[in-house]
């Protein structure tokens, strides 16, 4: 959704190279709420901010590593998805005592503020039922439902290949229709 | 709710919720869904879907493009955190000062075991004490228990002051034996001047009665 009015990531990115720094806003405007999104998925609710920040920071200060092969977006994705399993990883080994959300059991906690403003019925219902799929299963999910990635960015985000993450997406809409059904 | 068999329209109903597909395919499936009720109602799943996961935790976009206009600024990598530099980060720094620290650890110990000779040649009554990291570079602060590894050095090394009496002191006084007390008063007492580790020259000038307080 660019035009004349909407430069291309890869344009702001070479607007910030040059020193217009209204350029990262930009990009952080347009950029940060999907990543929020998908760091929120992946059960990291207390430092959603600060993983964005992170994010971000990670990206720009390695922008010549970035070869352009994917979307920016793509890209920011795959950053915030490392850093929350790093951090994810840092609370299991005890360096890090944060209160994660770890996507392992399907537990629903009930002090999660995204679950609890959820008002609509069917809403909570579906809220419910992505608690129970696997964690490769909710993120190719929320990937392909709330962000609409494509099969081959799902694939490169989460480190696996399209078909598989196309199985992932079909098992996980399966599952939530029976639980749906039931 | 059932699936419905083709599976290549079900792939795509996501990207037709999002406005993703070009004109082409999205009459495609707009034209599937007015005949399946699986995939339309599998459709108003996933816009449900949607609407469920679309809410976002709020997050400071000002603070995130200051954090990443820092990288700019600063000529190179920001911290991520936004505050105190991370650890890998410190490493070089951290690897420097440690080389600063042994070289002038190495250093001074090597200039303190020049002043030496007066140790090693030193009567048999000279005062031993453990090493301290840095040793000082005072006429009256010579020797220690272990001499390192140069003794050959020291042996050769010129001594540039002369050594205070053969005096060696450079551990606690408590390591003393009263005997060795008795002697290092005694030279003590045969040393003209100021001591260069003296900070005030009170003790030694007019006693405990004179300039303290």
């Amino acid at each position: 959704m660019t035009g004349a009015e909407d430069p291309t990531d890869a344009a702001l990115v070479a607007r910030w190279q040059s020193g217009d720094e209204r350029a990262a806003t930009l990009l952080v405007q347009r950029h940060a709420e999907p990543i929020a999104r998908f760091v929120a998925s992946l059960g990291e609710h207390n430092d959603v901010d600060e993983v964005v920040q992170d994010t971000f920071v990670r990206a720009f200060s390695s922008l010549d590593g970035f070869r352009g092969e994917s979307s920016l977006r793509t890209w920011l994705l795959t950053i915030a998805r490392n850093l929350v399993r790093d951090r994810i990883r840092a609370a299991r080994s005890g360096v890090q005592r944060r209160q994660i959300t770890v996507e392992e059991d399907h537990a629903v906690t009930d002090a999660d503020p995204l679950e609890t403003a959820l008002a609509d019925e069917t809403e909570q219902r579906l809220r419910t039922a992505m608690t129970r799929l696997s964690p490769m299963q909710r993120e190719v999910f929320q990937l392909r439902v709330a962000e609409g990635t494509s099969y081959k960015d799902i694939a490169e985000i989460v480190g696996s290949t399209e078909g598989a993450a196309r199985v992932h997406y079909h098992n996980a809409m399966r599952s939530i229709k029976e639980f749906l059904n039931d | 709710m059932t699936d419905c068999p083709r599976a290549e329209i079900r792939d795509l109903l996501p990207d037709y919720a999002h406005g993703n597909l070009d004109a082409e395919l999205r009459d495609e499936v707009k034209r599937h869904l007015d005949q399946c009720a699986e995939c339309a109602a599998e459709l108003a799943l996933l816009q449900s879907a949607r609407a469920a996961l679309s809410r976002a935790p709020a997050v400071d976009v000002a603070r995130i493009s200051g954090a990443v206009n820092a990288i700019r600024r600063g000529g190179g990598r920001a911290d991520p955190a936004g505050g105190a530099p991370s650890r890998w980060r410190a490493m070089p720094m951290r690897i420097a000062a440690t080389i600063a620290l042994v070289v002038l650890g190495g250093g001074a110990l090597y200039l303190g075991t020049r002043h030496a000779p007066a140790t090693s040649a030193s009567p048999s009554g000279s005062v031993a004490s453990e090493p301290s990291v840095v040793p000082r570079l005072d006429p009256m602060v010579v020797g220690a228990r272990r001499p390192i590894d140069s003794r050959s050095a020291m042996a050769s090394a010129p001594a540039t002051r002369a050594p205070a009496a053969g005096i060696t002191f450079g551990g606690g006084v408590s390591d003393l034996t009263d005997s060795d007390i008795e002697r290092l008063i005694g030279e003590l007492g045969k040393v003209n001047g100021v001591l260069a580790t003296e900070p005030e020259p009170w003790l030694s000038a007019g006693g405990l009665g004179r300039g303290s307080r």
